[in-house]
C-alpha cells in the first residue's frame, strides 16, 4: 500500500479541500488508475475519497466548515443568475470560457450587492479572494492576473443548484413528456 | 376576375421587396396612405408613381380590399402562402388544423362508403377526388409544421437578444405543447389519423375490388398517397422530435440550474445569512488536525515506551507525621525570637543567649537566628568592648566579639 505513487503529495492537497482533476496531470492519472487502492488507504484513517462521475476526486465532507463557503456560494449563484438572465447556456458559458475579475456582474445590480453584503463581500477587491479560494480548492485556475477559468469540479455548484431547484415552482422535467422514442419507434415500424 | 399569370409574375419579380414588406404582417390591414408609404420605401429606380403601382396591385389581386370602398387593404391569402412557400417561412399547422383535415377525410370516407353502396360511379369519382384533395392538404399542413418548427428552432439557436434562459425555456415548451405533442396524439398508431387512413385505404380497395369506379389509376394514386402521407407525417414528427428534444433537455437543465440559484439567493434575501442553513452550501473538506503525526514522532513515542517500562506511581503518605519536622520547628523558633528577645533586652551577649536558649540547634541555625535579630527593625545591636570570646555550639567552636542588643525604641 505504501507503494501508491504521489501519496504524500495527494494527501497534502486533498486534506485542504482540494479537488484533483485532469489539470493535475500525474496525480490525477494515479488516482484514476488505482482509485480503489487510494480509497482503501485513506479509508483506513477515516477519510472518504470520492470519485465524481466527471472523474475528479475529493475528500467527502458532511458539512462545510470553511468561512469561505457562504461567500463562494453567493459568488457562484450570482454568476449563474446573471448568465441565465442573459439567456446563455449556463454550464457551457461558465465552464467553457474565461472570466475577468473586472467583468464580473456582482456589483452591477443593487439586489446582487445586497446578497454580497450578507456575506461581507463589500468591495470588488474581495471577489479576488473568493476566486483565489476557488483556485486553492481546485475549482478554478488563474489564466492571468485578472482572468480565471472554472475547472470541472465547479460542476458541484451546478449539482447543488439542481438539487435546490426541487424547491422551485419553475422546475422543469428534464425529459420532455410525449417526446420519448416509443411513439416514433412504433410509427417507424408501421411505416 | 381572372388574372393574367404572366402579368402577375412579372409584377412580383420586379417588386420582391414590396411583397416581402407587405407579407411581413399579413393579417394587418393597411390604409392607402400606408400602402403608398410602403411602396415609396421599397421602390426601385424604374418604379412609376405609387398610385399606378397600387392600381396594378389591385388589378393583379396582390392586395384585396377588406370591404368594398373601405380604403383598407390586406395582402391576398394565396400570395402570402406562396411567399411563405418560396421563402421557407411556412407557419406550422396546429393540431386543430390537422385534426380538422382528418375529420374532413373521415367525412369524405363516409360519403365514399355511401357512394360505393349505392353503386354510383360518378359520385364515387367525386368522393375519391375529395379524399385525394384532403390528403394533399394534410400533407401540406404536416410539411408546413415541419418547416415552421425548423425555422423556429434555427431562429431560437441564433437569437442573440437578451432573453433569459427561463423565457427561452417557456418558448420551447410552448412550441412543444402547441405543435409537437398534440401531433403525437394524431399520428400515433392507435391515434385518429391512423384509424382514418386505414378506413380510407379499405374503402379505396373496396371501390377497386367491386369495380364501382373504372378509373383504377386514380384509386391507385389515392392509395399510394394515403401511404405517403402516413409515412410523411411519421417522418416529420421524428424530425421535429430530434430537433426539439435536445433543445428542450438542454434548456430544462439550464432552467433548473437558474431556478436553484434563484431559490438560494431568495432565501438569503428573505432569511438572512444566519438562517440560510447549510443546504445552499457545497461542503468542502477541511482537516481539523492541521499537522498529522509524523513517522519520527511515532518512532520516538515507541522508543520511550520500550526503554522506560511503566512502573507504579509513587504512593503519597497523606497522614500527619507524629513528630514535628525539624525545619518546621526551626521556622517556628525563628518567628518567635523577636518577641522573646524583646522581653529580655537589653542583653550584653546576644550569641551566648541564643546558644543557651536552644543548645540542640545546629550552628547554621543559631547563626540564622543571630542574623535575623541583628537586622531586625525593633532592635539595635553593637559590639561591646570586651575581648574575643569562645562559644560552643552543638557541632562547633565559634570565636567572636560579644554583641549587645537593645530595643530600638530605647
Amino acid at each position: 500500500m505504501n507503494s501508491l505513487p504521489h501519496l504524500q503529495e495527494l494527501f497534502e492537497k486533498l486534506k485542504t479541500g482540494y479537488h484533483v482533476s485532469h489539470e493535475d496531470g500525474l496525480m490525477h492519472a494515479a488516482l484514476m488508475q488505482r482509485t480503489d487502492d487510494y480509497a482503501e488507504f485513506f479509508g483506513a484513517i477515516g477519510l472518504k475519497l470520492i470519485r465524481h462521475e466527471r472523474d475528479f476526486f475529493y475528500f467527502e465532507s458532511e458539512e462545510g466548515t470553511s468561512e469561505y463557503l457562504p461567500q463562494v456560494a453567493v459568488f457562484c449563484y450570482i454568476l449563474i443568475d446573471h448568465t441565465a438572465n442573459l439567456g446563455l447556456p449556463i454550464e457551457a458559458t461558465l465552464m467553457g470560457g474565461t472570466h475577468s475579475l473586472r467583468g464580473l456582474p456582482h456589483f452591477t445590480l443593487d439586489s446582487y450587492r445586497a446578497h454580497l453584503r450578507q456575506v461581507d463581500l463589500l468591495e470588488p477587491d474581495k471577489l479576488r479572494r473568493v476566486v483565489s479560494y476557488l483556485v486553492r480548492i481546485g475549482w478554478a485556475k488563474w489564466v492571468s492576473t485578472d482572468e480565471f477559468t472554472f475547472l470541472r469540479p465547479f460542476c458541484r455548484v451546478v449539482e447543488r443548484c439542481l438539487a435546490l431547484s426541487e424547491h422551485s415552482p419553475d422546475r422543469a422535467h428534464e425529459s420532455a413528456e410525449g417526446l420519448n422514442d416509443d411513439a416514433g419507434a412504433e410509427g417507424e415500424e408501421d411505416a | 376576375m381572372r388574372v393574367n399569370p404572366a402579368d402577375f409574375f412579372k409584377f412580383c419579380a420586379s417588386h420582391v421587396p414590396l411583397l416581402r414588406a407587405l407579407c411581413e404582417n399579413s393579417e394587418e390591414e393597411r390604409s392607402e396612405a400606408q400602402l403608398f408609404d410602403l411602396i415609396r420605401r421599397s421602390a426601385t429606380e424604374d418604379d412609376v408613381q405609387p398610385e399606378a403601382t397600387l392600381r396594378n396591385m389591385n388589378r393583379l389581386r396582390v392586395v384585396v380590399e377588406t370591404e368594398q370602398d373601405s380604403g383598407f387593404y390586406l395582402p391576398a391569402g394565396p400570395l402570402v402562402q406562396m411567399l411563405n412557400y418560396l421563402l421557407h417561412e411556412a407557419s406550422p399547422a396546429t393540431s386543430e388544423m390537422v385534426r380538422g383535415f382528418i375529420n374532413a377525410l373521415d367525412h369524405f370516407c363516409g360519403v365514399l362508403r355511401k357512394c360505393i353502396e349505392s353503386d354510383d360511379p360518378t359520385q364515387v369519382e367525386m368522393a375519391v377526388q375529395d379524399v385525394s384533395q384532403t390528403l394533399r392538404r394534410i400533407y401540406d399542413a404536416v410539411s408546413a409544421t415541419h418547416d415552421g418548427i425548423l425555422a423556429a428552432v434555427a431562429e431560437f439557436k441564433t437569437d442573440r437578444r437578451g432573453v433569459s434562459v427561463q423565457q427561452k425555456f417557456r418558448r420551447i415548451v410552448y412550441w412543444m405543447e402547441v405543435y409537437v405533442v398534440p401531433m403525437i396524439e394524431i399520428i400515433r398508431v392507435d391515434g385518429v389519423m391512423e384509424a382514418t387512413f386505414a378506413e380510407t385505404e379499405r374503402l379505396l380497395n373496396k371501390a377497386n375490388e367491386e369495380s364501382v369506379f373504372t378509373d383504377l389509376g386514380a384509386i391507385d394514386r389515392s392509395r399510394r398517397f394515403v401511404r405517403l402521407v402516413r409515412r410523411h407525417a411519421l417522418r416529420v414528427f421524428e424530425q421535429c422530435r430530434k430537433e426539439i428534444q435536445p433543445l428542450y433537455q438542454s434548456l430544462a437543465r439550464s432552467n433548473n440550474i437558474a431556478a436553484g440559484a434563484a431559490v438560494a439567493l431568495e432565501r438569503l434575501r428573505r432569511d438572512g445569512l444566519a438562517k440560510w442553513g447549510s443546504e445552499p452550501l457545497v461542503p468542502v473538506f477541511t482537516l481539523r488536525q492541521q499537522y498529522a503525526v509524523s513517522d519520527a514522532a511515532i518512532r520516538l513515542a515507541l522508543e520511550r515506551a520500550i526503554l522506560q517500562p511503566p512502573e507504579p506511581a509513587p504512593v503519597l503518605n497523606l497522614s500527619a507525621p507524629p513528630v514535628e519536622p525539624l525545619a518546621a520547628r526551626h521556622r517556628r523558633w525563628l518567628n518567635s525570637l523577636p518577641d522573646r528577645v524583646a522581653a529580655v533586652v537589653p542583653l550584653e551577649d546576644l550569641l551566648h543567649w541564643l546558644i543557651e536558649d536552644q543548645r540542640e540547634l545546629e550552628t547554621n541555625e543559631i547563626l540564622t537566628g543571630f542574623s535575623t535579630l541583628l537586622f531586625h527593625e525593633k532592635f539595635r545591636c553593637k559590639l561591646t568592648n570586651d575581648g574575643v570570646r569562645t562559644y560552643e555550639t552543638a557541632g562547633h567552636l565559634l570565636r567572636a566579639h560579644p554583641v549587645r542588643i537593645e530595643s530600638a525604641a530605647a
